[in-house]
């Protein structure tokens, strides 16, 4: 069963998908359906003996291309949709123990080029109003497949936090006529305490109102909306800045850090959506070594979030851990 | 802006998608680019590599 039911309470659409409550759990590596299918050993997802980048189907969808009807009936109060939309899983590399922060700089802008592929093509459905390229990396997460790989959700609408966040941007737009994702990076350009590293395209901040600890914001220098706007030379800047933060991350505690990483484009329901700011959000679920930040009480009851540090001791922290820069071709 | 790396192919325009339909109507996007110095591989259709000028058009 799968559909989208309103709540009319917080004006947002909750996604029903019980088959999901089957998908595979934790399998032993032999097992591991991500992995290429090898001569005589278990059929996985992908039946290739090798591959670079390959993105499919979900088996288990929360959103489908062509949905079931929904189990219930809706009311003009609370009214029910088909969940119509796609989610893909994108696997990174055929080797089952690598990790992005262990890749190459090639393989990672390969890797940000098949997240724009997919973007405009998902976008350009007609039942698609926004792409959501995402990673959960972590069994802490929820993470229930180890092999490095990320995943795709092509929504029939504007989830609610891009949309409040698009709202903003209109808003600050009418308001003074600039962007408001560009007047904050000058913001912490002038400021500096929150800054992690600039680049000649990027900035990467703790931002000013973390949620999370050690949560880190990337976004491009220049207005764009999508990564299929940006030139090659800001892909290639974004797969340096990204490893230098997955790198940093490793190196705050000495493990593999779990995290979400969620990139905002911009929707794709339409034009008069100018005003929104491509940017990266990373969102580490530890706030200490040992030490977990639970969306509890006050975030999952009141949607209002108590930060347990502060973002300007957080970003000092990490640029104290900060690898070097190795270079361009690394 | 400085690009060092300005020689080296761009992956989004030297990328090929091989699209792959299973058995259960799922699809796959197998992903390739040529060796450094090899031959080019034109982006296939309907995926193609060439991204439009904007992705909140639809099509």
């Amino acid at each position: 069963m799968s559909e989208l039911r309103w709540n009319p309470l917080l004006g947002e659409w909750v996604i029903t998908a019980t088959h999901r409550q089957d998908r595979t759990f934790l399998p032993p590596r032999d097992y591991c359906p991500l992995c290429p299918t090898r001569p005589g050993g278990v059929p996985t997802e992908i039946g290739r003996e090798d591959f670079e980048i390959v993105s499919f189907e979900n088996r288990f969808p929360s959103l489908r291309r062509e949905p079931p009807v929904p189990a219930v009936d809706g009311t003009e109060l609370t009214p029910v949709r088909p969940a119509a939309g796609v989610c893909e899983v994108v696997v990174y590399t055929p080797e089952h123990d690598a990790t992005l922060a262990g890749a190459s700089l090639a393989r990672i802008e390969r890797l940000i080029a098949v997240w724009a592929h997919r973007t405009v093509e998902l976008g350009a459905r007609a039942e698609v109003a926004y792409v959501f390229v995402f990673e959960n990396k972590g069994e802490v997460i929820g993470v229930t497949l180890h092999h490095p790989h990320g995943q795709i959700y092509a929504y029939p609408f504007v989830p609610p936090v891009i949309g409040r966040e698009a709202k903003a941007g209109d808003d600050h737009a009418a308001r003074t006529g600039a962007c408001l994702w560009c007047d904050l990076a000058e913001q912490e350009r002038g400021d500096r305490r929150r800054v992690l590293l600039e680049s000649g395209a990027w900035l990467a901040t703790v931002p000013f109102a973390a949620r999370w600890p050690y949560e880190v914001h990337l976004q491009p220098r220049r207005h764009v909306g999508w990564l299929h706007e940006l030139d090659a030379a800001e892909r290639r800047d974004l797969a340096r800045v990204l490893r230098r933060t997955l790198r940093t991350y490793d190196a705050l505690f000495g493990f593999s850090l779990p995290y979400i990483m969620s990139i905002h484009q911009r929707p794709t329901d339409g034009p008069g959506r100018d005003a929104y700011h491509l940017h990266l959000e990373f969102y580490p679920p530890h706030r200490t070594e040992s030490k977990l930040k639970y969306l509890a009480g006050s975030e999952a009851g009141a949607g209002a979030f108590i930060n347990d540090t502060l973002p300007e001791e957080t970003a000092a922290r990490l640029r104290g851990v900060m690898p070097l820069d190795d270079g361009p071709d690394a | 802006m400085t690009d060092p790396g300005a020689e080296r192919d761009d992956p989004l325009r030297s990328m090929r998608a091989e699209r792959v339909e299973r058995d259960d109507g799922r699809y796959l996007v197998y992903f390739s680019w040529p060796a450094p110095g090899g031959e080019r591989h034109a982006p296939s259709d309907p995926v193609s590599g060439d991204a439009p000028a904007d992705a909140g058009e639809k099509g």
